[in-house]
Order: C-alpha cells, then sequence, then structure tokens
C-alpha cells in the first residue's frame, strides 16, 4: 500500500481524473473530498461490508413450504399481503 | 433446463425456462461469482420469489416486490448501473429486495438498503446500493402496525 502524509487543503491525484482532498482533520476524524467522474464509484467500505454480510446470512436461511404458507395466510392478522 | 435448488432447505430439481434467468454481470457482493440466477416464482407464493444461483444449490435468496410491502419505493440508479443493466433512456428498473428469514419468520427483515435491480427485457441484474439515508439494510418484514412505514414517509 502507497501511504503518502498529507496536511489539510493537500491532495492525491490518482490516475488522470480522480482527485482525493483533505479537507479538514480534528482529532481521530478525517474529512475527505473526493472529485471523480460518475463513471467511478465511491462507497464507504463498511457498506459495501455490510451488504456482503446480510447476503451471506439471507443465503443462511430457509424456510420450510409449509412455513411460507403459513405466513401467507390471508386470515392471520399481520399477512405480508395486507400491507 | 434442469437446476438444483434448496429454497426450502432441502435439495428439490426443477425444470426451468431459461427466460427465468437473469445475468449479474458483477455477482453480488459476498458472491460475485455467482453470475446467473434462476428467479423462481409460484404463484401460491407470491408476492416472495427465489433467486436460485445456477451453479450452487445452496446459494439462494428469498426476494420480495418491495413495493409489495411499501407501496412506493424508489431507486436512484447512476449512468454505470443504466450501463450494466443495459437500460435504454428513460427506462426504469424492476426491483426486487432479499429477505433475511431468522427462525421466527415474524422478525423476517428486508434489505431496502441494496435492492436488486432488474431490466426485465435484456434479463440482465443488479444489486445496487443505494446512498440515501432513507431506506434501512434491516426493515422489517411485518409491521406491528400496518398503517405505519416508516421507511415510506
Amino acid at each position: 500500500m502507497l501511504v503518502v502524509t498529507r496536511r489539510p487543503g493537500e491532495s492525491v491525484l490518482i490516475g488522470g481524473d480522480v482527485e482525493v482532498f483533505v479537507l479538514a482533520v480534528d482529532g481521530a476524524q478525517v474529512r475527505v473530498g473526493i472529485n471523480a467522474p460518475r463513471a467511478v464509484r465511491v462507497l464507504r467500505r463498511e457498506l459495501l461490508t455490510q451488504v456482503e454480510s446480510e447476503n451471506r446470512r439471507a443465503v443462511g436461511t430457509s424456510l420450510g413450504r409449509d412455513d411460507l404458507s403459513r405466513l401467507l395466510q390471508p386470515d392471520r392478522s399481520r399477512s405480508v399481503r395486507a400491507t | 433446463m434442469e437446476l438444483q435448488t434448496t429454497r426450502f432447505g432441502h435439495i428439490e430439481i426443477l425444470d426451468v425456462s431459461e427466460e427465468s434467468v437473469l445475468e449479474f454481470p458483477h455477482g453480488l457482493p459476498g458472491f460475485e461469482s455467482h453470475k446467473s440466477f434462476a428467479l423462481l416464482e409460484e404463484l401460491k407464493y407470491l408476492p416472495f420469489r427465489w433467486l436460485q444461483s445456477l451453479v450452487d444449490p445452496t446459494v439462494v435468496f428469498l426476494v420480495i416486490d418491495p413495493r409489495s410491502i411499501l407501496g412506493q419505493y424508489e431507486i436512484h440508479v447512476d449512468d454505470l448501473d443504466v450501463e450494466c443493466l443495459e437500460l435504454l433512456d428513460g427506462e426504469d428498473p424492476g426491483a426486487l429486495c432479499i429477505v433475511v428469514m431468522p427462525e421466527d419468520p415474524r422478525s423476517a427483515t428486508i434489505n431496502l438498503k441494496a435492492p436488486i435491480t432488474i431490466n426485465q427485457s435484456r434479463r440482465r441484474a443488479k444489486q445496487v446500493i443505494l446512498t440515501s439515508e432513507r431506506y434501512p439494510l434491516r426493515y422489517p418484514l411485518f409491521q406491528p402496525d400496518q398503517t405505519q412505514h416508516p421507511a415510506a414517509n
């Protein structure tokens, strides 16, 4: 990993069209500004991690035929369909 | 074509049409190597459907059309998504959200934060992550009070 030291107001260029600015530093928090073309996706890392782990949770669970039918019973007071 | 699925917790062999297959060019987060899924549906289980990986019978997602829960659900797709889904100008993708079903189905949640967007006509799909704070990762499938949908406000 390339490591560089920057001060607030300074930036780093990545390729020809991505620029990452250090805007402010306050204790353990760093405020970062990013200039990038629309085709470059910028995402908080933890958000992707959360979606990955939520997907794994989803695959780890299943519902039997009868259980699912029961969930869909129209006479249940809290039926999915009633929404 | 023949397909193996574990959608109900045990192996089952289904005969599905090629048209039910959706291509995920990037896979799904955490499942990047799974690029093709069959969308399984049975009338009696609607609005639930399943996305079954073609390469692994144990990789199956229970999914639901978020609009059947919220009535209204807005997705913003960016240029990258439009390109990946091969959407035409002004064309809106369909959406399905992944259900997480814990042991007690009453506490099931749906992932409104990262819907699976679908271009039906091109049969292409992508799970996108919405940047808006409006929709949570775990939205309760069953509301204590059916008249209130906080995420829809």
